[in-house]
């Protein structure tokens, strides 16, 4: 259950980080498509992130069940700390989407900005955690990769990307 | 930081306040600036515009549009435009009904790139009498704010012009960000100019001075902004933001005869929920109408002097 859940976070993290990186960059007021197309750029990008992965958990499996095992209960740690992350984050998402304007501003105060500061050492925190949980030599390397790819995901949502996508001067 | 720095868009941009002429800005008298006050950060970020003795103008207003733009991005988090249209539809009800000419004109002052305008005459439902107009000194920030728009069918104007001497007198002046721009003298005068301008009322919104309010700045300024001018000025604007009682006690000392409270004002131990507040202006004869338009809400309006 637990590689489900958390390819499941990582494409929902994946979608957020597609929004943050386009937003700030687009003055207009209208912008619903600009952020689907933002979404829709972070959630493909996590999907390649996530084949990568999961074809790296294949190799694992057919060569070392034991790291196998390994990684099972790492994704198992991963999910006790991201879950949470996911789940206060989420809450405070459809508390702003909600709309009443002080519940609204309480989200966004209280966990939207904090935790977006905090998404890296969350990130990080998780991978220890997992690679402490199973310390096994793959899983550590895979623990260690996913971390590093995860905390560098929203600049890598701007290769291929101008940075101010275009409507203001690059420079 | 300290509450005397200079915010570094404040020293980036030189526009005689007569001509709107835009004037070259010496690296030097800003590096001056910065030394004064022992600003090494925002001496870093000067370093990065180009031009050699004199700031290059091009690079100055990407630097600021590209500020500004972001700085957008937490007002809509903030929602500032619903923020201020909570108190400007029931003050233009009451306008309307105290005055007889028309259209009614709101001008923001100090527009930068005319968000709170824009969205007010996209969501704002203030009605085919109103008239929305901001003014800016910043002819990148006018000029992308005219461009966004026309672009977008909004039904608003931007001028490149002193906010106080237009040529049609203002019933409503609006700001959101620019009270803490202003110190000592240079803020009971930005509130004399505007009661001499013959407004009848003024909605000034700006960021609450409260122990929270530097370090919620730093975290969503961390948190949200790239360009590195964004996020130093965003603390700074922080520090620099004035207390109620200095701006009460600015407004009704250059301001008269309009008389002024503050909304959202009022502290409390966890100054999170209002992280902003608005000095409200009113012609006397419309304090007791507002009160009422406001319903329930007027008790986060705090009394008039």
């Amino acid at each position: 259950m637990s590689p489900w859940l958390l390819a499941l976070l990582v494409v929902v993290d994946g979608t957020l980080c597609g929004f943050r990186a386009a937003a700030g960059r687009n003055p207009r007021l209208f912008l619903r498509s600009y952020y689907l197309a933002s979404l829709g750029r972070g959630a493909g990008r996590s999907l390649v992130v996530l084949a990568v992965f999961a074809g790296a958990a294949l190799l694992v499996w057919e060569f070392s069940p034991e790291g196998f095992d390994a990684l099972l209960l790492a994704a198992d740690a991963m999910v006790q700390v991201y879950g949470v992350y996911a789940v206060v984050t989420l809450s405070a998402l459809g508390l702003y989407v909600i709309g009443h304007f002080d519940l609204g501003v309480l989200a966004t105060v209280l966990v939207l900005g904090p935790f977006t500061l905090a998404r890296p050492f969350v990130i990080i925190a998780g991978a220890a955690w997992a690679a402490g949980s199973a310390p096994h030599p793959l899983s550590v390397a895979l623990c260690v990769m996913s971390a590093v790819v995860m905390v560098s995901f929203e600049r890598l949502l701007d290769v291929g990307a101008p940075p101010w996508r275009g409507v203001l001067p690059e420079s | 930081m300290r509450a005397d720095w200079p915010e570094l868009s404040d020293l980036l941009l030189d526009v005689d306040p007569l001509t709107l002429a835009r004037r070259p800005v010496p690296r030097a008298r800003v590096n001056a600036a910065l030394a004064r006050h022992g600003m090494r950060a925002g001496r870093r970020i000067v370093d990065a515009i180009a031009g050699a003795d004199v700031l290059d103008e091009a690079a100055v207003d990407g630097v600021l549009v590209r500020s500004h733009t972001e700085l957008q991005r937490l007002a809509v988090e903030f929602r500032n435009g619903v923020r201020l249209q909570q108190l400007l539809r029931p003050l233009l009800e009451v306008l309307r009904a105290e005055v007889t000419e028309r259209p009614l004109r709101v001008v923001d002052v100090g527009c930068g790139l005319g968000f709170v305008v824009r969205w007010l005459a996209a969501h704002g439902q203030l009605g085919d009498d109103v008239e929305l107009v901001g003014c800016d000194f910043n002819p990148a920030l006018i000029g992308l704010a005219r461009r966004l728009s026309a672009e977008e069918g909004l039904r608003c104007e931007f001028r490149l012009a002193n906010a106080f001497t237009l040529e049609r007198r203002a019933h409503v002046f609006i700001s959101t960000g620019v009270l803490h721009h202003f110190r000592g003298a240079a803020l009971s005068r930005f509130f004399g100019q505007q009661a001499q301008a013959g407004a009848k009322a003024m909605l000034h919104c700006d960021i609450k001075a409260s122990w929270a309010a530097p370090l919620g700045s730093w975290l969503f300024h961390q948190a949200r902004m790239r360009e590195p001018l964004a996020r130093h000025d965003g603390v700074l604007s922080a520090v620099r933001a004035h207390p109620a009682s200095v701006l009460l006690d600015a407004a009704s000392t250059g301001g008269r005869p309009l008389r002024y409270a503050l909304h959202d004002g009022e502290w409390a131990p966890l100054p999170l929920l209002r992280s902003m507040n608005t000095v409200v202006g009113l012609d006397a004869a419309l304090e007791a109408p507002l009160r009422a338009r406001l319903g329930a809400s007027q008790a986060r309006l705090g009394g008039f002097a």
